[in-house]
């Protein structure tokens, strides 16, 4: 063997360390966000400034030469803004990426507001993102790893993706959408004081 | 309009997030042999892309791009340990690390490539994973470092020649490749 030959194991010696590294970790770090922890550690902090860093510059030129007004658009997790001041505001639940508009009254919350309705999806998925109302609804969204849909209920379409909707007692709601690979195949909402059709629109706008 | 511009620039942004993390932080991790550091290089990566996001996002291979901000990062990091390294004071060099030392003993034993891997230092290191974890040539590997081409070889050499003394340490006679 010369010294330019690759030590055998080199290659496999790489593959077993980057396994560490599950495929869906991008997914699973934006869901940590998307949570805005009441104490976010440095690497939080460090990716939503990244995220807000690039939301500022990508808008400023446009907003700096045409002097109209800047859209305050608070990233992760939070309450967004209307832009001219005239729009009422709405809520939103984000997670990896996606942005689920809310009815007026829900704003988003830390923990999970959802009674155990015997899902283990909900409390086993890595992160998530919560919103509940002062009426006591409630919704939530995570990530879930799977290949199938889940049996039972009725098999809808949102947004073009393969979906399935399923009551649960309590008057909780889940619907699992999925969405196309790398990381969780599944997007599972889940809300109590919304209707069927009302999750499925909000499903549809978010996942467009 | 600039709402438009602004949220898709933000979808875009949280989108390649999701895109390269994972591989971003694997090669960190290979490059730096240490999760915590890689993430920590990984944020510090997405943080810097984010300040040129309009720019990065216009280009061809945005992940590119980052893989060679890390890349850097990497380096750094490896050159600024090294430099504390070296600040130590001489009864503290002259004091054997007992935790290296058992690494050794240990790389010895076992001739764990892992171990191995881990004792190198991390310009051979980076070197070894753009060439044979990303697949890169001498030539991309010299661009994504700014470094000439003969660096990449001789460093690589090197690398290769540090695994292979530390995997058999007692082999006598290796031939010299010049790069």
């Amino acid at each position: 063997m010369t010294m330019t030959e690759i030590p055998p194991g080199l290659r496999d010696a790489f593959g077993d360390r980057a396994a560490e590294i599950p495929d869906d970790y991008g997914a699973v770090m934006l869901a940590r966000v998307g949570r805005q922890p009441r104490t976010p550690g440095p690497r939080v902090l460090a990716l939503s400034a990244a995220a807000l860093l690039a939301v500022a510059l990508a808008g400023s030129a446009l907003a700096l030469s045409r002097r109209q007004p800047v859209v305050n658009y608070p990233l992760l997790g939070s309450t967004a803004v209307a832009a001219s001041g005239s729009a009422p505001a709405t809520s939103d639940l984000r997670l990896a990426g996606y942005r689920f508009a809310l009815p007026a009254e829900f704003v988003p919350v830390a923990d999970n507001c959802l009674p155990d309705v015997g899902e283990p999806d909900i409390p086993m998925a890595p992160g998530g993102a919560f919103a509940s109302s002062p009426a006591g609804g409630c919704v939530s969204a995570v990530l879930v790893r799977g290949s199938a849909l889940p049996a039972g209920g009725r098999e809808v379409t949102v947004s073009g993706h393969p979906a399935r909707i399923l009551d649960r007692p309590g008057g909780v709601v889940l619907l699992y959408v999925s969405v196309p690979a790398p990381g969780p195949r599944f997007v599972l909402l889940a809300a109590r004081g919304l209707t069927a059709g009302q999750l499925i629109a909000i499903a549809d706008a978010g996942l467009r | 309009m600039e709402w438009f511009n602004r949220a898709a620039a933000k979808r875009e942004f949280e989108a390649f997030v999701l895109e390269c993390t994972a591989p971003l932080l694997r090669t960190g991790y290979l490059m730096t042999w240490d999760r915590q550091l890689a993430e920590d290089l990984v944020q510090e990566t997405f943080v810097r892309v984010a300040r040129r996001w309009p720019r990065v996002r216009g280009m061809q291979h945005p992940a590119a791009y980052a893989r060679r901000v890390l890349a850097n990062l990497a380096l750094d990091h490896g050159s600024r340990t090294r430099r504390r390294r070296d600040e130590l004071s001489e009864e503290i060099i002259q004091t054997p690390d007992p935790a290296a030392e058992g690494q050794l003993r240990r790389v010895e034993g076992r001739r764990d490539i892992s171990a191995a891997l881990a004792g190198l230092p991390p310009r051979q290191r980076v070197m070894l994973v753009l060439r044979f974890w990303e697949d890169l040539s001498v030539a991309e590997t010299a661009v994504l470092l700014r470094c000439s081409e003969g660096t990449v070889k001789s460093t690589t050499s090197r690398g290769l020649a540090a695994l292979r003394a530390q995997l058999n340490p007692h082999e006598e006679s290796l031939e010299e490749v010049s790069p």
